[in-house]
């Protein structure tokens, strides 16, 4: 048979199930800084490393940024160096997805103008959502500069600035903070570089 | 090779709409049309369409060696030196492609000829892969086709595939393209569906959307980092823009790869006759300013394309002191002159054959067919079948 056995779409036509609609229910979420104190806490093995490379993918999308490393230190005390292009590409023949900095590694620096700064992952909330979409983690911080002294004091904060916990633990709150934790990458200067010639021509070939 | 009178299923409009297809008709004109379909043997599809167009893949792969290891022919091509370097670093990196589509010209007898090869926004694809493959389900079922009638299409299934083994694991991948025009939105949505069969965490932003950050990184609507971005927009218009001073920074991978301007050039056609001269499945082509062209012009039967040319624009058919032709934007850059490999006709129709490669592998095909020899984006789409 030249042809595929069975086809199905999942996002087309609006087959996916929508994301919004969510009530304010309240979740419990576990609020760690490592695997250990995850697994301390009676979460399995799995779930916990399942959750930690969550967050981590997340921080390095949308953790905070800088242009400046003093810029970053003085809100976070240690910060690294991340760059689109250590963030970069794969080779052909080489599906392993390039290392990502875990809490406490340094990233290591591509250099050039793509370069900026972030602060570390200090750790991680996981939870599970509601209605069986599955678990979700989101990475965490330690502001010590300003974002602390206006939101309440140390502790972990989420990347946009949401303080979580004041020590690892067990938490209870609501289902957005698992998802709307999403920081901002960073201010976003200008739009619209992109598509001058969308207009006058079709794109399609 | 025949082209079938058949019955329409008579609810494959509200199907269509079903599956998110919009674009089934373009400006009040039928653009999927299954009032007829083209049936072909399997010998003629894997022995004429299927083995020459993996040939031709890998035939243009080398085609990128060659063209990035010469500044002669990056000139030629018009591809702006201050991106020289930005392509072969993503060529020696082994940035992945995506898709592509050959158009082939084929009458069901000898071997089908290159036309031209869609490299970096091939469009046709959701028709080609999924609605043609539903149309067969049902009109196997229905008794409009023979029960045992089959069709050159696994594209779906290798675009997951492909989708799976890119190294998009723990990242997220951008669809980006133009506003308003349903049929890109369409074909970018069905391509973010075939990433997320293959779990790939994905998003959208239009081209004009598309953000740049204090750190030179490209940003979504909701100010998230671009990492990685699918763009279905000329790489050409791209490096044009105004934000295509951050690309050279190289801030986030982009598909197609930007060493895809090597082979989405008509530019291609004069390099692989220069390459393989007398291949079967090839025109002779010539840049417009190649001595060897005015051989060509003199003999009266040729094609003028423009270099950086889509849809159609500005191709011109000379055959025996009568031009065809379709204004358009395009030209300015210069053309290349092929051999003219007239279409064959069926009832009236110009057939041509899009067949589609993805990651590098020769999966599917889908047909076009214009009541004129230049198929423009007026085509119609007309689903095939095998049969033997």
């Amino acid at each position: 048979m030249k042809r595929s056995a069975s086809l199905r779409l999942v996002l087309m036509g609006g087959a996916a199930l929508s994301l919004s609609g969510c009530g304010e229910e309240a979740v419990e979420v576990g609020i760690f800084e490592t695997v250990e104190q995850c697994t301390v806490m009676g979460y399995s093995d799995s779930a916990c490393e399942t959750a930690i490379a969550a967050a981590t993918r997340e921080h390095v999308q949308s953790a905070p940024r800088y242009a400046t490393k003093s810029d970053c230190e003085s809100e976070f005390g240690r910060c690294e160096s991340g760059s689109a292009i250590s963030a970069g590409n794969n080779p052909p023949g080489n599906t392993t997805p390039s290392e990502t900095p875990g809490p406490g590694q340094i990233a290591q620096s591509g250099g050039g103008m793509g370069s900026f700064f972030m602060p570390l992952m200090a750790g991680y909330m996981m939870g599970q959502m509601m209605g069986g979409r599955g678990a979700t983690a989101q990475p965490l911080y330690r502001p010590m500069g300003e974002t602390a002294r206006q939101a309440g004091g140390t502790g972990l904060y989420t990347g946009n600035g949401t303080k979580v916990a004041t020590q690892p633990g067990r938490a209870s709150m609501p289902q957005s903070a698992l998802t709307s934790a999403r920081a901002p990458a960073a201010t976003t200067m200008a739009r619209g570089g992109f598509g001058a010639r969308a207009q006058s021509v079709s794109v399609a070939s | 090779m025949h082209r079938l009178s058949v019955a329409e299923r008579p609810d494959w409009r509200r199907k269509a709409e079903e599956v998110g297809f919009a674009f089934h008709t373009i400006d009040g004109a039928k653009y999927w049309d299954e009032s007829a379909c083209y049936s072909f043997t399997m010998e003629q599809i894997e022995r004429d369409i299927e083995d020459p167009s993996q040939e031709l893949s890998d035939m243009c792969y080398d085609a990128v060696r060659e063209i990035l290891n010469s500044d002669e022919l990056l000139t030629r091509m018009h591809i702006p030196e201050r991106v020289w370097d930005y392509i072969a670093t993503s060529w020696q990196r082994g940035d992945r492609d995506l898709y592509g589509r050959f158009d082939l010209r084929y009458d069901g007898n000898g071997p089908a000829k290159l036309l031209e090869f869609n490299a970096d926004t091939p469009t046709s694809l959701f028709e080609a892969s999924y609605f043609q493959w539903a149309w067969l389900e049902d009109a196997r079922a229905g008794g409009i086709v023979a029960k045992n009638a089959d069709q050159f299409n696994s594209i779906q299934d290798s675009l997951i595939e492909a989708f799976g083994a890119m190294g998009f694991e723990r990242r997220r991948l951008a669809f980006s393209c133009v506003k308003n025009h349903a049929e890109d939105r369409g074909t970018v949505e069905y391509l973010e569906d075939c990433a997320r069969q293959a779990s790939v965490e994905t998003g959208f932003v239009h081209i004009e959307d598309i953000g740049i950050d204090a750190a030179g990184q490209f940003t979504d609507l909701e100010d998230r980092a671009i990492t990685d971005l699918f763009k279905l927009y000329p790489w050409e218009w791209l490096i044009e823009d105004e934000f295509s001073k951050y690309l050279l920074n190289d801030p986030c991978r982009i598909i197609e790869p930007v060493w895809k301007m090597a082979l989405s050039n008509k530019g291609l056609l004069a390099v692989l006759w220069r390459m393989f001269e007398g291949h079967p499945n090839l025109l002779p082509a010539y840049f417009e300013d190649d001595p060897a062209a005015a051989g060509l012009i003199a003999d009266g039967i040729y094609a003028r394309k423009p270099i950086f040319g889509r849809e159609g624009a500005n191709v011109e058919l000379i055959s025996a002191g009568q031009t065809q032709k379709v204004d358009g934007p395009y030209g300015a850059e210069g053309n290349i002159i092929q051999a003219l490999a007239p279409l064959p006709v069926f009832d009236g129709n110009y057939p041509v054959l899009g067949s589609w490669i993805v990651a590098g592998k020769s999966c599917g095909l889908g047909l076009r067919e214009d009541i004129n020899p230049i198929t423009s984006n007026s085509s119609r789409f007309v689903p095939h079948i095998i049969v033997d």
